[in-house]
């Protein structure tokens, strides 16, 4: 004798909402007690998965007066139906419990594929510096040096390059210097400008503005800014910097090998690249390192941009104008200075005045 | 369940509003800005939650607010009172061209599943919720997408969708197919599927998309004549017509006009030679 559960039957001729009935099975034959009394046998009854949800069990047979089915009320009372249900049954009500195992197994798979996108992204949103890094040194060096030679050959064209004289033999002496033991082939020049700057192009190609040589004072002030300008190239600054900016395609481009599209872009990025405060400052940090290792004075940088920054506020300091908070920057200079044990430098061995007279026009404005 | 029985009358035919007539101390909900005209003597007040009063804890009510506002209604609940000695009236319209259907939960087992947005107003005591649609692909192509509303309790609720609106009874086993969209509410005993078309000639030129929505019973289903998507594609369709005298008539006169002329020179030539 089986328990029975609490069933609502449907059929045409019945209410909308279902009548609320008793139901029990008693051997193969299906008993239906309430506001209906009816008999069923097992063989006839067909199973059925319905309601919104998909979640329902319909137990549905066919009378003269169409089709009769009914679905237990709650959990309780499916569990008792699928308990007590004969063996006759059984396949059906099987693949009836299976279909809704499978609806939840699908949301649960889709829920993990979800979650984990939002893993994939979050973690490389934590590790992209450490991805553009990566990008960045597996980088080959002589792709490097034939960015930087494009970019080099871009500059040529303008004609305002100067390769040779006193000015170039100052910026060479010094740099050479600071890039002991260095990876790259450093090339340096100086170009016919009248603006304040300096920069970098990847491979080792040191450009330095003639204001820049007419505005330092002493050619420390000049080593500070070239000490500068060679850990953008050492530490890939430009590289970075690009597949910060230009991404995924970059990447490809550069680590494919197909240079020569790149190298447009590159040269014509190189004037107006701009590096992110985080690596101005660390290319700040380990020039005075590489100050202090070559044995220059290292307040020669700190000097320098603070004179810029008092003296000459009018003058297009490309070099200071494209970092937002030079102050703060300046400060961090002069406190790592002060960091750095106390010693004597001596001066650097140039002719000063006679390397600025090389380069100085009459049209210049005169600081 | 607490619940008010409510005395109404609908009217209009097309631009429909139904008045609701109150008796002292009954109550009405509705979603804020469907009230037509109310009379004096009625007590107009938001609440956040759905009105039901079944939870005073601002939270909880806040908690179901937020669920009814992911169902296409707002988090705020209107709720009309007759603080009168005297039988009220408050009237309700609804937003779009279609019908009012009124529906007593009682009858259809204390739960309608409805389409998002198309509940209208109720009697107090007709709660509002979420009901997710669990099948992915009928959530995807279903036409309902996976949330509507589920309405609770066993008072009358009026639920408003565009179009005509027709109430259609299926029996244990029976099934019917119906343009995805077009369905308004359904009891929950309804099996809510989605059937491909079958045939990719009939899903590319049919017109009616790839799938249909299968209801199989038993149960109640109510059907809109017209969604609101198709009336405002056909909307949006006219008014940008109607800048130029385009469309299959202007293709046709200006083929009329080539074969007229083409014939002219043939003809023309032949009287030459």
């Amino acid at each position: 004798m089986n328990g029975p559960f609490a069933a609502t039957l449907y059929g045409r001729d019945l209410h909308a909402a279902g009548v609320p009935v008793q139901a029990r099975f008693v051997g193969n034959r299906l008993q239906i007690d309430g506001d209906a009394v009816l008999e069923v046998a097992a063989d006839q009854i067909r199973v059925d998965t319905g309601g919104f949800d998909h979640d329902r069990v319909y137990l549905g047979w066919d009378t003269p007066a169409g089709r009769l089915s009914i679905t237990p009320v709650d959990a309780a009372a499916r569990a008792t139906l699928l308990g007590t249900a004969p063996a006759l049954l059984d396949a059906a009500l099987r693949r009836h419990v299976r279909g809704n195992r499978r609806a939840r197994a699908r949301w649960i798979v889709l829920g993990g594929i979800t979650a984990g996108m939002i893993l994939l992204l979050a973690s490389l949103w934590w590790t992209y510096g450490a991805v553009v890094s990566w990008a960045a040194d597996h980088v080959p060096t002589d792709v490097e040096a034939k960015l930087g030679a494009a970019t080099l050959a871009e500059l040529k064209k303008g004609g305002k390059l100067i390769e040779q004289g006193p000015a170039v033999d100052a910026v060479r002496e010094i740099g050479t210097k600071l890039t002991q033991g260095s990876r790259y082939r450093y090339h340096w020049a100086v170009l016919d400008e009248p603006s304040i700057n300096a920069f970098a192009a990847p491979g080792g190609q040191v450009v330095v503005h003639r204001g820049l040589i007419a505005a330092a004072k002493t050619p420390e002030e000049l080593a500070g800014v070239l000490a500068h300008e060679v850990q953008h190239i050492e530490q890939r600054h430009t590289l970075k910097s690009m597949i910060n900016g230009l991404g995924v395609a970059t990447l490809a481009t550069v680590v494919l090998g197909d240079v020569s599209a790149m190298a447009g872009v590159l040269a014509y990025q190189v004037g107006t690249l701009r590096y992110s405060r985080d690596l101005e400052a660390e290319a700040d940090r380990l020039g005075l390192d590489a100050l202090v290792r070559a044995k220059i004075a290292p307040d020669g940088m700190a000097h320098f941009f603070r004179t810029l920054e008092k003296e000459a506020p009018q003058m297009p300091i490309a070099l200071l104008s494209s970092h937002p908070a030079t102050g703060a920057r300046i400060d961090a200079i002069e406190a790592g200075i002060a960091a750095r044990p106390k010693q004597h430098y001596e001066p650097l061995a140039i002719d000063w005045p006679a390397v600025q007279a090389s380069v100085s026009k009459d049209s210049d404005p005169k600081p | 369940m607490d619940m008010d029985p409510i005395d109404y009358s609908i009217h209009g035919d097309d631009l429909q509003y139904v008045e609701v007539r109150l008796e002292p101390g009954r109550r009405a909900v509705s979603e804020p800005g469907a009230m037509m005209y109310v009379d004096d003597g009625v007590t107009v007040s938001s609440e956040v939650g759905d009105g039901s009063g079944r939870e005073t804890h601002f939270l909880a009510r806040l908690w179901r607010g937020v669920r009814r506002s992911f169902s296409g209604e707002s988090l705020f609940t209107s709720t009309y009172a007759n603080d009168a000695a005297l039988t009220r009236r408050v009237a309700f319209a609804a937003a779009s061209p279609g019908q009012i259907v009124p529906v007593d939960l009682a009858a259809v087992g204390g739960e309608l599943i409805v389409q998002r947005g198309a509940f209208l107003a109720g009697a107090r005591g007709v709660e509002i919720g979420i009901a997710l649609q669990k099948r992915i692909r009928v959530g995807l192509f279903g036409g309902e997408g996976f949330i509507m509303q589920r309405l609770t309790g066993n008072g009358v609720a009026f639920v408003h969708a565009s179009g005509a609106l027709t109430e259609m009874r299926l029996a244990p086993g029976e099934s019917l197919r119906v343009d995805t969209g077009c369905l308004v509410a359904l009891q929950n005993t309804v099996r809510y599927d989605i059937r491909y078309v079958g045939r990719l000639k009939s899903a590319l030129f049919g017109g009616e998309g790839l799938f249909f929505a299968q209801l199989s019973g038993p149960g109640t289903v109510w059907l809109q004549s017209m969604p609101l998507k198709r009336l405002s594609q056909t909307m949006l369709g006219s008014a940008m017509a109607a800048g130029k005298p385009r469309g299959v008539f202007g293709i046709l006169w200006a083929l009329a006009v080539v074969v007229f002329i083409v014939a002219n020179i043939l003809l023309g030539g032949g009287d030459g030679s």
